[in-house]
């Protein structure tokens, strides 16, 4: 009987201890003014999406705190319900929500530059360098500049890149692409054709060297499962080039970057998040 | 051997990783006793009231455990994060735990009231022409038959307790599997993670189950209870 009753006041005891300890990291020197400076963030929490662009370059700081979602759509709730100060998108993303969403500003200058790149299975490594030496030429030509200068005028709704047709007969390259990665990758209208930024240089890559490229429409679990279990060969879509190259699994190896755009703080400049209307 | 060693040392070395899995462990303990406990503190009470001699109070029981019974976990707590306390400054926490706790009250009353069920009327009125007083028949005779008859259930109910801690992370708490997330979206490598998680969520069940069968029902050794 004692030693039930002393089991229980234990238990009790830690929950009591606990309870403090986690509530009060979790709402520690929050602040809620107007961020006047890109430096202004100290203690402020930052709404970010999982393995994104924003949560690798925004992990490790000490001045603020780093809430991830999955969703872009979760962040925007965050925001308009206060849960988070700001958010931080790269600067394609934050134009598709600026497109879509009114009473939001970005901070500027940008606090840091995202690059994009491409995973491969480490059985095909010799396909990633040949990638590598396609990017290295790619990046010096007429059409990377064009590239460059379409991404700059992404409007936030439509993607204005070239319809690439793959003209690749020989080996088979297995493609997983995120389909939620809008504009990067993106399922066409028809669910099946995938396109976007991302897949630009690819489908050239395998056009020049005559490889066919099966693409399957996927999720970013599904993409990394998948490469992991030999399922694919390549992943592309909304694929940060932040990520420490030394702390990725041996599975896979990562291609140079495909090109890089700046992260920017966004909150809130009226107090309800509108959409706007088309 | 060394690749494994190498997926270990990302996943828990290389940046501290390891700290992530541990502030996940202590935030998926705290959701699950601190809910836990207050559900048991709350499912008692809403199982008075619908065993309650007034029907109107029987009534809004009955609605209140049919509502928070077919909401969908995930849902209750969209709903209590970002309508009920939208502009309210609780901690995220303090919402989910209220929802959690909110859950398994629900479920706890249900457990305790077909528990009070299996007890035939008749053994309390004996108790009581015996001249024990009504407190003393509930406490001596009602209640020792009441928690043997609950206790499975109740034992289970405390790992659903534990599973639905899971999907916190959707609301941007990072729990256990939150942690787990976390860690291989840096390091790509989701399996090792995966199953470190199982295996605490394991012991955790096996531990506390144990611990419950032994704090309510002490004389009794392995086997089930009931």
């Amino acid at each position: 009987m004692r030693q039930r009753r002393r089991t229980i006041e234990c238990l009790l005891a830690a929950l009591v201890l606990l309870v403090p300890a986690v509530l009060g990291g979790c709402g520690a020197a929050r602040r809620t003014d107007p961020i006047t400076d890109v430096s202004d963030l100290d203690g402020r929490r930052v709404g970010v999406g999982i393995a994104c662009d924003t949560d690798y370059a925004l992990t490790g700081r000490k001045d603020l705190t780093v809430v991830r979602y999955d969703e872009l759509a979760d962040i925007l709730l965050a925001l308009q319900y206060d849960k988070v100060d700001a958010m931080a998108l790269d600067a394609l993303l934050w134009k598709f929500t600026a497109a879509s969403h009114k009473g939001l500003r970005a901070v500027e200058p940008a606090f840091a530059t995202s690059g994009y790149t491409v995973y491969f299975r480490s059985e095909v490594s010799d396909l990633r360098d040949e990638f590598n030496e396609f990017l290295s030429r790619y990046r010096q030509s007429d059409a990377f500049r064009d590239f460059q200068s379409r991404l700059s005028t992404f409007d936030g709704e439509h993607y204005n890149g070239p319809d690439i047709g793959l003209t690749g007969t020989g080996r088979i390259l297995r493609v997983a692409v995120d389909a939620a990665g809008f504009p990067r990758s993106f399922a066409e209208a028809d669910g099946r054709t995938p396109s976007g930024y991302d897949l630009e240089a690819l489908k050239l890559f395998a056009n020049e060297k005559n490889y066919r490229l099966s693409f399957v429409i996927s999720g970013y679990d599904d993409m990394i499962y998948g490469l992991q279990g030999g399922n694919y060969d390549i992943a592309a879509g909304f694929l940060s080039d932040l990520r420490d190259a030394d702390s990725l699994s041996s599975y896979l190896c990562k291609s140079d970057s495909l090109y890089e755009v700046p992260l920017y703080f966004i909150e809130k400049t009226q107090d309800d998040i509108e959409p706007i209307e088309p | 051997m060394k690749a494994f060693l190498h997926k270990l040392y990302l996943t828990f070395v290389k940046d501290d990783h390891y700290r992530f899995f541990l502030s996940g462990l202590g935030t998926t303990l705290l959701l699950t006793f601190a809910s836990f406990l207050l559900g048991t503190a709350l499912g008692i009470a809403l199982c008075a009231a619908l065993r309650a001699k007034r029907p109107a109070v029987r009534r809004v029981a009955g609605v209140i455990r049919t509502f928070f019974m077919e909401l969908p976990t995930m849902v209750l707590l969209m709903i209590l994060v970002y309508v009920v306390f939208g502009r309210s400054s609780l901690p995220v926490l303090c919402i989910v735990i209220l929802g959690l706790t909110l859950k398994a009250a629900t479920y706890l009353a249900e457990i305790f009231d077909s528990a009070l069920d299996t007890i035939a009327a008749g053994e309390a009125e004996a108790a009581r022409t015996l001249g024990m007083t009504q407190w003393q028949a509930f406490r001596y005779v009602v209640l020792p038959q009441t928690v043997q008859a609950a206790l499975p259930l109740y034992q289970s109910q405390f790992v659903d307790t534990l599973e639905e801690t899971s999907i916190v992370g959707y609301l941007a708490v990072v729990d256990l599997t939150r942690a787990s997330e976390i860690v291989s979206s840096r390091t790509m490598d989701a399996f090792i993670g995966l199953f470190t998680i199982a295996i605490v969520y394991f012991v955790i069940g096996f531990a506390v189950k144990r611990l419950i069968r032994r704090i309510a029902a002490p004389g009794r050794k392995g086997g089930e209870v009931a």
